[in-house]
């Protein structure tokens, strides 16, 4: 038994499931045992392939078994460690590790702690295939998987309505994002079915490197696929790439809650802290973005699709970040601030910043991370979400306190903390952006977007932790949360100030270039630690932390004038650009009454008049024809003579 | 010679079965049946059958019409309550249209032949011999029916107290 | 001249005057007699078939048909037997013997 073998890491988790599902749930301590065993288990097994991937930069381990082979198509399942799956590999099982242990404590004495622990093994069984996919069709199973996972978590308080329904939501709105990627699957399948088999590659169906290879293989692009109107618009393989790259990104927009599939997100809120921590914050929404650098070799040709994604990224991320500052939950505006980085990420991505993306992917699972495990301890502390009951914390709470601060640092940007490098280098993208995204939308929105960061973060620290406690209650009974709790908090914060250059070298992006870089992208610059870079850094903080400050520290500045000037628009983003009520109108009123029109066709015509209808016809034919039968043998008789004379008739 | 006994005969037939059929009280029928037998005979002798015509005035005439007076007279219906012939058009219909088939079916026969006069013709000893050696186990099978047809009527005519 | 299709037309003649009886009575026992006249047609049929069989060169005609007259006589004979104890029965149970109130056959 190989103990370092890849398929460990997918099998621990999902033993750890079975195992707590069917054998432990009366114990709450040997499932959190047996839960945090398996993500750690995973985490060695991972950190044990590392220095093999750091050392040669296109390192693979593969390893796969043919699962379903029907129809000349060959389903595989298994695994591809590389430098990117290396990333979020370990990534996913240290932050969540991390976040096992404070689950412990923040969970301590809830009936249902064996159930969140067997989920939550599910839910990285789920995570780790979808990093450790090797090919279209598993990356799938697990994208599904992962929504299910999420959808039991988010419903881990399912006998509260809003969490049932937060659930529902989830589910929902992640189905319509998997929709389209399973289109873009199944269209980038079809076009390149023939040109897999020509280059002879060994692969199963939807192998990424054999498409890869296959999209990449001359002349592929030009080549007719189908023409339409006899001959007079020939539709190449190059239109159903960029199509194949929308609807692929429909699945991004999904899982990583980009306009218009992020309704989600906010609502998810509903599920447990560590919930929010794990997957909507550092984990399952960054899958997204996992995949589009799994799978850039179907945007790179296409420079509409890279548009597509940069444009929608640097929307989504000034968007969420204009809602956050409205907000009074301290998990909804940690929620939207997730969005909005998560559209850094995403847009990173469009400009084929493969590497500035995953920097900032894994910093933002740092300090994010911290960022929740932080509310949950305040949350924890004085039982209530909202802000405006909360003040002065820092005093009661203060290894909490200080590690939210120094979260709250590294989330703005900060130098020299970990946010600072992987943000910049994003930014730097924005201002030197390629042809295709020289847009206003690129260049200009994500340094507002950076000053709106630090506003409301700035905000959230001095309304929750400084000032005058406004409840005098709540701030009497709060108190420091458990070691259990603490100490991952520490790690995270360890790693969120030294998790730049200070862990990985000067060349931290030239790392991450090397190892998520795919072939055939123009090189561009980076951010180096000068003057001019860490001015532009702590410029953008000030103004917007400063404006906090103003309002909500020295209140120099009324909010609430402020918000009284802005009337409207203040309202409109309060109410979160009334994205949310125009997808119930459309529920409502397009999706309801299709629905209510296809139940009265099926319960009039189907049922009614075939189903109903025939059986009814069958009878009264039969209570018709069954008269003849009178009983009376003379009639007979005469149908008798009837048949003979029928049949003498025949015969002459 | 011939043709005008078989035409009085055939009339008789036919005449008398009309009758059988269309008067109102059953002894009556019965009566004009026999009559009817007694021309069928007449006819069989006229096909050189005369074992047959014997045996239909035995056996038919003598046998089961008497059967069926017995019958008759123990129903003991009174002749004032029967109904005749009532002549239903579709029936009539039925009947005509089926006659003027069978007319049509026998047309196309063959053509007939008639035999050479023969001195053993339809004579007992013919059938007998063709009886017992061809048809022989016909015969005995028809005689276990008769057993069967005896037996059925004794148990069926039982009233319950004899049992 | 008598040919065959004269014994065959009185035959059918003779039987449909039976049929006509069958239909038209409601008598039980005189839908019995008329199956006994449509026998009796069938066996002059028989018989007259028979008559005009060819017969091999030299020897008797073969008198098949009658052979098979003789078995139809005899049936009808226990058919009759049976058919009339039944007919008494119906009488003794019902009353009737009206076959119209016997319609009991049906669905």
């Amino acid at each position: 038994m190989d103990l370092t073998s890849p398929w460990l890491i997918l099998l621990l988790p999902l033993a750890s499931a079975a195992l707590i599902t069917l054998f432990t749930l009366k114990s709450p301590r040997l499932s959190a045992g047996i839960s945090i065993a398996a993500v750690w288990g995973a985490f060695a097994v991972a950190a044990s392939h590392l220095p093999a991937v750091l050392a040669g930069h296109d390192v693979l381990l593969e390893g796969h078994f043919t699962w379903l082979a029907a129809g000349g198509h060959e389903f595989q399942y298994g695994y591809l460690v590389d430098g990117l799956s290396m990333i979020m590999l370990l990534v996913v099982t240290g932050v969540g590790g991390l976040i096992h242990v404070y689950a412990t404590g923040y969970l301590h004495g809830d009936p249902g702690f064996s159930r969140f622990f067997a989920c939550i093994s599910l839910f990285m069984f789920s995570m780790l295939g979808i990093v450790m996919a090797g090919n279209f069709f598993q990356i799938f199973i697990h994208w599904e998987l992962v929504g299910v996972s999420s959808y039991l978590l988010i419903g881990y308080y399912y006998r509260k309505d809003s969490a049932a329904a937060a659930s529902n939501k989830a589910f929902l709105t992640n189905r319509v994002g998997d929709f389209g990627f399973m289109l873009g699957i199944l269209l980038l399948y079809y076009a390149t079915r023939d040109v897999v088999g020509e280059l002879g590659l060994a692969a199963g169906a939807g192998d990424f490197r054999a498409m890869a290879a296959a999209v990449a293989s001359p002349g592929w692009l030009e080549q007719a696929a189908m023409s339409v109107g006899g001959g007079r618009w020939v539709v190449t393989n190059e239109h159903f790439l960029w199509v194949a790259g929308a609807l692929t990104f429909m699945g991004v927009m999904g899982k990583s809650a980009q306009f218009p599939l992020h309704v989600w997100l906010p609502d998810a809120m509903e599920g447990p802290t560590p919930v929010s921590a794990l997957i909507h914050a550092a984990t399952m929404v960054a899958a997204g973005v996992y995949l589009l650098g799994r799978i850039l070799f179907v945007y790179a040709p296409s420079e509409t699709a890279l548009s597509i994604v940069a444009h929608v990224g640097a929307f989504t991320a000034f968007f969420a970040a204009t809602i956050a500052t409205t907000q009074f939950d301290i998990k909804r505006i940690l929620a939207f601030s997730t969005l909005s980085q998560l559209g850094y990420m995403v847009m990173a991505m469009g400009l084929r910043g493969t590497d500035a993306a995953m920097f900032h992917l894994t910093t933002h699972a740092f300090f994010k991370a911290l960022l929740f495990l932080g509310a949950g301890a305040v949350i924890h502390a004085v039982h209530t979400n909202d802000i405006r009951e909360m003040g002065g914390l820092i005093r009661k709470l203060p290894a909490t306190g200080w590690m939210f601060v120094i979260a709250t640092l590294a989330l703005c940007g900060v130098p020299p903390l970990s946010g600072f490098w992987s943000k910049d280098g994003i930014l730097h993208l924005t201002a030197h952006p390629p042809e295709y995204a020289h847009t206003w939308l690129v260049t200009l929105l994500p340094t507002l977007t950076a000053v709106l960061t630090s506003y409301y973060m700035a905000r959230l620290v001095l309304l929750t932790f400084f000032g005058a406690p406004r409840d005098r209650h709540r701030f009497e009974h709060a108190h420091e949360s458990p070691p259990s709790m603490v100490l991952p908090m520490a790690a995270l914060c360890v790693l969120a100030v030294i998790g730049g250059p200070l862990l990985l070298g000067q060349d931290v992006l030239e790392h991450f270039r090397a190892v998520t870089r795919p072939a055939g992208l123009p090189e561009h610059e980076y951010v180096h630690l000068d003057r001019h870079t860490v001015l532009h850094a702590l410029m953008i903080f000030g103004t917007g932390a400063g404006l906090a400050l103003l309002a909500f520290g020295l209140r120099v500045i009324d909010p609430a004038r402020i918000k009284a000037a802005l009337g409207p628009v203040h309202r409109f983003i309060d109410n979160r650009w009334y994205v949310d009520d125009l997808y119930a109108w459309i529920v409502e009123n397009l999706q309801q009454n299709a629905a209510r029109l296809c139940d009265a066709f099926d319960r009039w015509v189907i049922i009614g008049a075939l189903v109903n209808g025939s059986a009814w016809t069958t009878r009264a034919a039969g209570a018709v024809v069954s008269r003849v039968q009178t009983g009376s043998v003379r009639a007979y008789v005469l149908l008798f003579l009837a048949g003979v004379a029928a049949l003498l008739a025949l015969h002459l | 010679m011939e043709a005008l006994v078989f035409w009085i005969a055939a009339a008789a037939m036919v005449g008398f079965t009309l009758l059988t059929i269309a008067v109102r009280s059953p002894v009556y029928s019965a009566c004009f049946m026999i009559l009817s037998f007694a021309a069928t005979a007449a006819l069989f002798v006229l096909l050189d059958a005369y074992l047959i015509a014997a045996v239909e005035v035995l056996v038919y005439a003598g046998a089961i019409m008497v059967l069926f007076l017995f019958v008759i007279m123990l129903v003991n219906l009174r002749d004032s309550e029967q109904e005749g012939l009532r002549l239903n058009p579709l029936m009539v219909l039925a009947a005509g249209t089926f006659l003027a088939l069978m007319t049509r079916a026998v047309q196309d026969l063959g053509p007939a032949v008639g035999s050479q006069p023969n001195a053993l013709e339809g004579s007992p000893g013919l059938l007998a011999d063709t009886l017992f050696t061809r048809y022989v186990v016909p015969f005995e099978a028809v005689s276990l029916l008769l057993l069967a047809a005896i037996l059925g009527t004794v148990v069926l005519a039982r009233r319950k107290e004899d049992a | 001249m008598i040919t065959l299709q004269h014994w065959l037309v009185l035959s059918g003649l003779v039987f449909t005057l039976g049929l006509c009886g069958v239909m038209m009575r409601r008598n039980v026992i005189l839908v019995m007699m008329s199956i006994e006249i449509m026998l009796n047609a069938a066996n002059l049929a028989l018989v007259a078939f028979n008559k005009h069989l060819v017969a091999a060169p030299g020897a008797a005609v073969p008198p098949d048909g009658q052979v098979l007259v003789f078995f139809t006589i005899a049936v009808a004979a226990a058919e009759v037997a049976v058919a009339l104890v039944i007919a008494m029965l119906l009488f003794r149970r019902l009353d009737t013997v009206n076959v119209d109130d016997v319609a009991n056959l049906r669905w």
